[in-house]
């Protein structure tokens, strides 16, 4: 396969602390390539800012961010990557999908920012449509879209490119418990078939015990417990059961 | 797409028609718009019409204007996007003032702009005199000062109108364009213009009108000649020893911006839709 694929030795290692008016987020994770580490916690935990640190969307107030041999954010040594330069796929909340854009001009837009002509990034786009089960929708709008669809869309975005590190942001919250099931084989799969890191942020326990290799629970900022995902129970903690995190 | 989604839901809604106190309201603010067209065209010597159209003065001020509003429309997007996007984008301090300062010209009688642009750039004036003794160039009573003084009165109705745009996109579909490798200005190419497009079209043909009427800072800052004779201050200078011409005058003005404005609708902003 020509694609461009994640390096399978992208080991991401992160220590470092963020603070956002009165929150303050301070951890230290690491996450093997070839692995899916779970996100899990209350609201406002910091669940979607440590995804936004690892994206270059947040900048660190301290510490260090490295993936393989490259360091992303450095403070200290006035090191730091933007967004762009970093291999990064992020599949936000909701899909975020561009709204003037078609669905396979969507999923060829990070081909088209590295530079891939336009025939074969379309063709590209188009086989991963093909791989996500929607095929005959490359020409619809986002706005055309079920949520679980929009939901697949977004995913086959965040791989084209072939990112070394994958970073899911609840994608499976905003969708009906049928389609639910289906999102998470789909996504099981694709994240199995991914070489690189993968972080999930979810809140729902039994979402990160099926898709996560290990499991890291944040509270208020903190790492409270991490482990493999047969030893770490992800439930008990506070909202467990409530929405979305900001 | 999301608006005809936004608009089923009213088509349904039991309300059918505007209760009688807005229905008459809304009748009179279309008849205080509208009353005063009629009656330019009621009394306006038709026979005349020919014969002052083809007056040389008018020609090339019906010229003037469409050029020189186009020049200040440019100029106001040139320099309005990029202070419209710092203040919806970036806190500084100031920004309030900044934002009060970018309106100011709105508020401003414009007769009181023309005299502040000639404190600035006229031959003895804050840069003026500069330009004057540098490089010999003199701005007051020339077609650059014709234009100048419509994008001062202009300018303002883009830069609002943009950054009100700027301010309602959903940040996320810019941050999403970055992690899939877009650079800032990609991203501002090919997702923040495409998403407030229309605010930017919008802006842009508020902005164009108003640098079209535009009489009194351009007539104090760069006065009465046939190089800043635009269709306002020709109207206002027919006025004086011919009202029926002037009348005439106003009509083809209203005309012409009248089908600017329906060729931009289908041409540019209809793509937009």
């Amino acid at each position: 396969m020509s694609d461009p694929t994640a390096r399978d030795d992208a080991y991401l290692t992160l220590s470092g602390r963020c603070r956002l008016g009165t929150f303050d987020l301070e951890l230290t994770c690491s996450v093997p390539a070839g692995t899916t580490l779970a996100v899990v916690g209350p609201n406002g935990a910091g669940k979607t800012t440590l995804l936004r640190i690892i994206a270059g969307l947040v900048t660190l107030d301290d510490g260090v961010l490295e993936v393989g041999d490259a360091t992303w954010d450095e403070p200290r040594a006035g090191r730091r990557l933007a967004p762009e330069q970093r291999s990064v796929g992020f599949v936000f909340q909701d899909g975020a999908l561009f709204p003037h854009l078609t669905v396979a001009e969507n999923v060829a837009f990070g081909l088209r920012a590295r530079g891939v002509r336009r025939a074969r990034a379309t063709r590209v786009a188009r086989e991963w449509l093909g791989r996500v089960g929607l095929a005959g929708r490359a020409d619809a709008r986002p706005g055309e879209l079920s949520g679980g669809q929009a939901q697949r869309v977004a995913l086959a975005r965040a791989l084209t490119f072939g990112p070394d590190v994958v970073l899911l942001d609840e994608p499976l919250s905003a969708l009906d418990p049928q389609v639910r099931d289906e999102m998470r084989t789909v996504l099981a799969e694709h994240l199995a078939s991914h070489a690189g890191v993968r972080l999930l942020v979810t809140h729902d326990p039994a979402d990160a015990a099926a898709l996560g290799d290990r499991i890291l629970v944040l509270e208020d900022g903190r790492v409270a417990r991490e482990g493999a995902a047969d030893t770490v129970r992800p439930t008990g903690f506070r909202g467990s059961r409530s929405g979305g995190d900001s | 797409m999301a608006g005809d989604a936004a608009n089923r839901p009213i088509r349904r809604h039991p309300d059918r028609r505007p209760g009688a106190l807005v229905a008459v309201l809304a009748a009179c603010a279309l008849a205080l718009c509208a009353l005063p067209i009629v009656g330019l065209a009621w009394r306006a010597p038709w026979s005349a019409l020919f014969t002052q159209l083809g007056r040389p003065g008018v020609r090339t001020a019906l010229w003037l204007s469409l050029v020189c509003s186009v020049l200040a429309t440019a100029l106001s997007i040139v320099l309005g996007l990029p202070l419209a996007w710092t203040l919806a984008r970036f806190d500084f301090p100031g920004r309030r003032v900044v934002r009060a300062l970018a309106v100011l010209p709105m508020v401003l009688p414009p007769v009181v702009g023309g005299l502040a642009l000639l404190t600035v750039f006229g031959r003895r004036g804050l840069i003026g005199q500069w330009l004057y003794a540098w490089f010999d160039i003199t701005i007051p009573y020339t077609t650059t000062a014709a234009v100048l003084a419509e994008a001062f009165v202009a300018m303002p109705f883009f830069v609002v109108t943009a950054e009100a745009g700027l301010r309602s996109v959903d940040r996320r579909y810019e941050d999403a364009a970055r992690t899939l490798g877009a650079s800032r200005a990609t991203t501002f190419r090919r997702v923040t213009v495409p998403l407030v497009g229309p605010s930017l079209a919008a802006g842009a043909v508020l902005c164009w009108a108003r640098a079209l009427g535009e009489f009194g800072a351009t007539i104090t800052f760069a006065g009465d000649s046939p190089r800043t004779d635009t269709m306002p201050l020709q109207i206002f200078l027919t006025f004086q020893d011919d009202p029926g011409g002037a009348l005439v005058l106003s009509l083809a003005l209203i005309v012409v911006s009248l089908a600017v404005l329906i060729g931009l609708r289908d041409r540019w902003l209809g793509a937009l839709r």
